[in-house]
């Protein structure tokens, strides 16, 4: 019967589409470890990153430092009854120096996984060149591989670059995976391996590509005058992504860390996090 | 061929128990775990080995129009080609054009003006239903439609729709199936045994398929609650889901996409001219079906393989052991039985005999495969000599493809149409099927009773 190779025909007929719904910004929490130089240089970096956001001319930008939080159980009750839209804070904050490189630290594990608002990853404001790494994003780039779709990731995406800006659609699918299952297929006698590995590669790409296409025409319909450039391939996406940046000299980044089995934060987005360290990063 | 010797009464009665037998076998088809064409196949080995132990085959040369004699075996001639030819032929053809994209783009596009509006889209589905039934075959343009109204009321969210919009068109491909000759089996086999043009069967049959249609969709909005969307919000949110399709997306050459085009209105264009057109009238149509085929297989000359693996070999070898099976059947004169009893409900009366011959038609067909019937019918048919345009031949090819309507083993689209339920997790027992599907066969026969006897006879 040729039901299911009709039904596959018009389930590939279905495009993933983008929905434009740009977030709207009023109250910020910028989480502190307590007031010094360093920290009094984050307000006006920050207000200079999301100059590009949509919201009430003055934006309201809440500073809590150690204090008022004490432990990260604490501060997530503090999120929870102050509901700003974004919580904007930095690695390892009041963690030791040293484990800088390598940790991101329990304040922004528990605002990542306990917290369903968007956290804005700044660098270590301590460092000389903080100003310079954190001012308005020219050229953004989003993570969308996490879920082919995620309209949310791409509005933000398009939120927060400038007119003119180049806004970066990345999805790069795990060729490991990829080759494991065009292994596991090659034992299968019922199916010619060259074709599945051709179809199979050309679906999975294809996809996204579509998702970006999709998106460009939307942007265009609206009027939104940005340069949206789709990375659509195949390799290891936990070295491919700080290549990308390098290679599109990338001003922020932007992924996903909330699913249900919090496989995001414990793979790609934390792998990308401890990495990127001297990128702004906005967690999703 | 020599002429068949004299058939004892017993005899007959033996071949008139096969011919049963084989009738039950293919009704439980299902259940025997058997492909058509096994079933047709062992009755064929049988009635031939019965026939050639019991001497009623006529063995010998056959005589050539011209006049030379060729020695073929008695099962050759047997075989119907020409219906052969057509199946075989269009199949081929229609496989072919339809890896252009042609089909799914069309009900692509109409899914995509519908809105999503549920009430429009079933209007453009059973549309759909009936021009694919008519051009393709009724299985395949149940296989496009239901897997598309899967998809698109998944897509929707409409799955609650899902049973009355499959049932829906799993009735429609019988109604679509009556619009031309070559639209079914019955059909093709009917029509060539009374002669009727391509062009002729189409003024006949259009009226009655566009009234059922309307009717059947009138039923079925009523019957299975179906709605328009109620406000903006709604509408844009279904017209937004459905914008997601893309035509486009099973166009792998837009030259060939336009080339199908092209050769599918030629194709139906030179069909309905066949009987007219000089040489092509002696070919027939199956040489016309043929020769489409290998002209679009062109497009695929290095992988026909590939379109000959696509055709279904398992209705190509039914047909061919059938007709072995109904030619023995008349060289056993269980056929000549059989239309004495059909003769005697002819001769009735003008208005009780087509009547009768329409109803038991449809009746058998809905416990029963309609080929068989068709193929027996036309050939008793066709001994008592109708003349092409009588009222009896219309009666026939409504009722053997009318009666598929009734239950869900009536004909191979209903089938389809249950299995594409099935698969969606919906229940749809026989019991359930008969009382859903009831009404609308009924006043499907119904309508065909009263244009044959208030418009064609």
């Amino acid at each position: 019967m040729r039901l299911d190779e009709f039904e596959s025909v018009f389930r590939s007929a279905v495009k993933p589409t983008f929905a434009y719904a740009p977030p709207t910004l009023g109250r910020v929490m910028l989480v502190t470890h307590g007031e010094d130089a360093a920290t009094r240089a984050v307000e006006p970096a920050v207000k200079r990153l999301l100059a590009s956001l949509d919201g009430p001319p003055s934006l309201e930008l809440l500073t809590v430092g150690l204090a008022d939080w004490v432990t990260p159980a604490g501060l997530l009750d503090l999120v929870q009854e102050q509901a700003p839209d974004l919580v904007v804070t930095w690695r390892n904050l009041a963690g030791a120096p040293g484990a800088l490189r390598w940790d991101l630290g329990p304040v922004v594990h528990a605002l990542t996984q306990g917290s369903e608002r968007p956290v804005l990853l700044l660098p270590d404001p301590h460092r000389a060149d903080f100003g310079e790494r954190v001012a308005t994003p020219r050229r953004v780039l989003v993570v969308t591989d996490h879920l082919t779709g995620d309209d949310r990731l791409a509005n933000w995406g398009v939120a927060l670059t400038p007119n003119h800006g180049h806004l970066h659609l990345a999805h790069i699918e795990d060729q490991t995976t990829f080759d494991h299952y065009v292994d596991v297929i090659s034992r299968l006698p019922d199916i010619d391996t060259d074709r599945a590995r051709v179809q199979l590669r050309d679906k999975l790409l294809g996809l996204p590509r579509a998702y970006c296409a999709s998106l460009k025409q939307v942007l265009a319909d609206q009027h939104v005058d940005e340069q949206i450039v789709d990375l659509v391939e195949l390799g290891d996406p936990i070295a491919r992504y700080p290549d990308l940046v390098a290679e599109h000299r990338i001003d922020l980044l932007i992924c996903n860390t909330k699913d249900p089995g919090q496989r995001a934060m414990d793979a790609l987005a934390h792998a990308l996090a401890v990495e990127l360290h001297d990128l702004p990063l906005l967690l999703l | 061929m020599h002429h068949a010797p004299a058939v004892a009464a017993s005899t007959t009665w033996i071949f008139v128990a096969v011919l049963v037998g084989m009738i039950v076998a293919l009704a439980l088809e299902e259940r025997l775990h058997a492909k058509k064409s096994m079933i047709t196949g062992v009755f064929a080995v049988l009635s031939l080995g019965l026939g050639a132990a019991l001497g009623v085959l006529p063995f010998g040369d056959v005589t050539l129009p011209n006049g030379h004699h060729v020695g073929l075996p008695v099962y050759i001639p047997a075989v119907d080609w020409e219906v052969i030819a057509i199946i075989l032929g269009a199949s081929l053809f229609i496989d072919v054009i339809s890896r252009s994209g042609i089909f799914s783009w069309m009900a692509i596009t109409l899914t995509r003006v519908s809105g999503g509006d549920p009430l429009r889209l079933l209007g453009f589905y059973a549309a759909l239903t009936v021009l694919f039934s008519a051009v393709l075959n009724n299985v395949t343009a149940m296989i496009i439609v239901g897997s598309l109204t899967v998809v698109s009321l998944g897509k929707l969210e409409r799955k609650d729709l899902l049973l009355g919009f499959l049932l829906t068109e799993g009735l429609l491909t019988n109604i679509g199936g009556l619009l031309t000759l070559i639209s079914s089996v019955p059909n093709i086999i009917l029509g060539n045994k009374a002669g009727i043009p391509f062009v002729d069967f189409f003024i006949v049959a259009a009226p009655y398929a566009l009234v059922a249609t309307l009717v059947t969709l009138a039923m079925a909005v009523v019957l299975f609650d179906i709605k328009p969307l109620e406000n903006n919000e709604a509408r844009f949110a279904a017209a937004a889901r459905v914008a997601s399709f893309d035509p486009d997306d099973g166009i792998e050459s837009r030259a060939f996409f336009r080339l199908s085009w092209g050769l599918l209105a030629a194709f139906i264009l030179t069909i309905a001219t066949t009987t007219v057109l000089p040489g092509v009238r002696e070919l027939g149509m199956g040489f016309v079906a043929m020769a489409f085929a290998v002209v679009a297989m062109l497009r695929y000359k290095h992988e026909v393989d590939r379109n000959y693996a696509a055709l279904d070999w398992d209705l190509l070898f039914f047909f061919i052991f059938l007709f072995v099976v109904i030619n023995v059947m008349e060289h056993a004169q269980v056929l000549h039985l059989l239309g004495g009893a059909i003769g005697a409900l002819v001769a009735s009366g003008d208005v009780t005999g087509a009547a009768g011959l329409l109803w038991s038609s449809a009746l058998a067909s809905s416990v029963t495969d309609n080929v068989p019937l068709a193929a027996v019918m036309g050939t008793i048919l066709s001994d008592q000599g109708l003349p092409t345009d009588s009222h009896l031949w219309w009666a026939t090819i409504f009722g053997t493809n009318l009666g598929g309507n009734f239950t869900p083993i009536g004909s191979a689209s209903t089938v389809v149409a249950v299995s594409v339920i099935h698969r969606q997790g919906l229940d749809m027992s026989f019991l359930r099927f008969v009382r859903a599907a009831l009404p609308f066969a009924l006043v499907h026969v119904l309508l065909a009773t009263a244009y044959v006897l208030l418009v064609l006879r």
